[in-house]
């Protein structure tokens, strides 16, 4: 017997939102070097260029994205081999609130790096 | 001459007016999630559509939004936030990073929402859309507000 599909995908949806935005905010707080996009150039490269104006965005989105992906999948994978029960009730209530503390936290971690950066606080 | 320069103002126009429709089915949207938990079933279909405008509406408000970045980030941000009020910057540089947590918010919440009946798996309506939806919500009025009040300070190429 195998988990019930609600409960997979309640893992496998959490385990995603929560790694995308862990993922992203790591991309800020440890100043990854990705793809990013120059402008005025219409060339693309790693990192940012002195003097040249570039959009890392495109870069930290595709690398937060596809990495939570990726982690996503390999809970999937886990689940469907592996879990032969169904989650509990405090079960659903403990990832849930694990996986809303992650995503509000590494959320306000964005803010805060982008508002202290720029002044704003 | 940067990507899509000569038709951002239409862009943005475009940009917006999604997202008037994005506005409206998220409402509806928290509006139904909010029956769900006082116990209420009866409008799932609609709750349904709702969802699907609301996807749609998110991904193509995204994808404009991302066509017009490079025109803004030369002739706006650039010239007129950077230099001279810096802190606009900060409000738009987390109108951008949330759009992107929002993409992932927004999926996750259609996939739970697909595979629960509300009216049986409570605990997951509690403890997956109700919040998921929440979330969206403030990341999406964050983006919305902000959104209007930079075009209001300086909206067009000139």
């Amino acid at each position: 017997m195998r988990m019930k599909q609600a409960d997979t995908t309640f893992v496998v949806a959490w385990v995603f939102t929560a790694a995308t935005t862990f993922f992203y905010a790591c991309t800020m707080w440890l100043k990854l070097k990705l793809p990013t996009y120059y402008p005025t150039e219409h060339t693309w490269g790693l990192g940012k260029k002195d003097g040249v104006i570039g959009q890392g965005w495109y870069g930290k989105g595709m690398f937060a994205i596809g990495a939570a992906a990726i982690v996503a999948l390999i809970v999937w994978l886990i689940l469907r081999t592996l879990a032969k029960k169904d989650l509990s009730q405090a079960g659903v209530k403990c990832i849930g609130l694990i996986a809303i503390a992650v995503t509000v936290v590494c959320t306000g971690c964005v803010l805060y790096y982008e508002f202290n950066k720029w002044g704003v606080f | 001459m940067v990507f899509l320069e000569d038709v951002y103002e239409l862009g943005l126009l475009l940009h917006l007016f999604v997202t008037f429709v994005l506005v409206g089915s998220m409402t509806h949207n928290l509006i139904h999630v909010s029956r769900y938990i006082r116990g209420k079933f009866a409008r799932q279909k609609q709750e349904l559509l709702h969802m699907k405008i609301m996807f749609w509406s998110y991904l193509v408000t995204y994808i404009i939004g991302a066509l017009i970045y490079p025109a803004f980030r030369v002739h706006i941000r650039a010239t007129a936030f950077d230099p001279v009020i810096p802190w606009a910057t900060g409000l738009f540089e987390v109108k951008e990073h949330w759009g992107t947590l929002g993409l992932a918010v927004l999926l996750s919440w259609w996939y739970i929402r697909r595979s629960i009946n509300p009216e049986t798996d409570r605990t997951h309506l509690f403890f997956g859309c109700l919040p998921l939806c929440l979330i969206f919500n403030v990341l999406v009025w964050y983006k919305i507000v902000v959104g209007c009040w930079l075009t209001m300070l300086k909206g067009a190429i000139s």
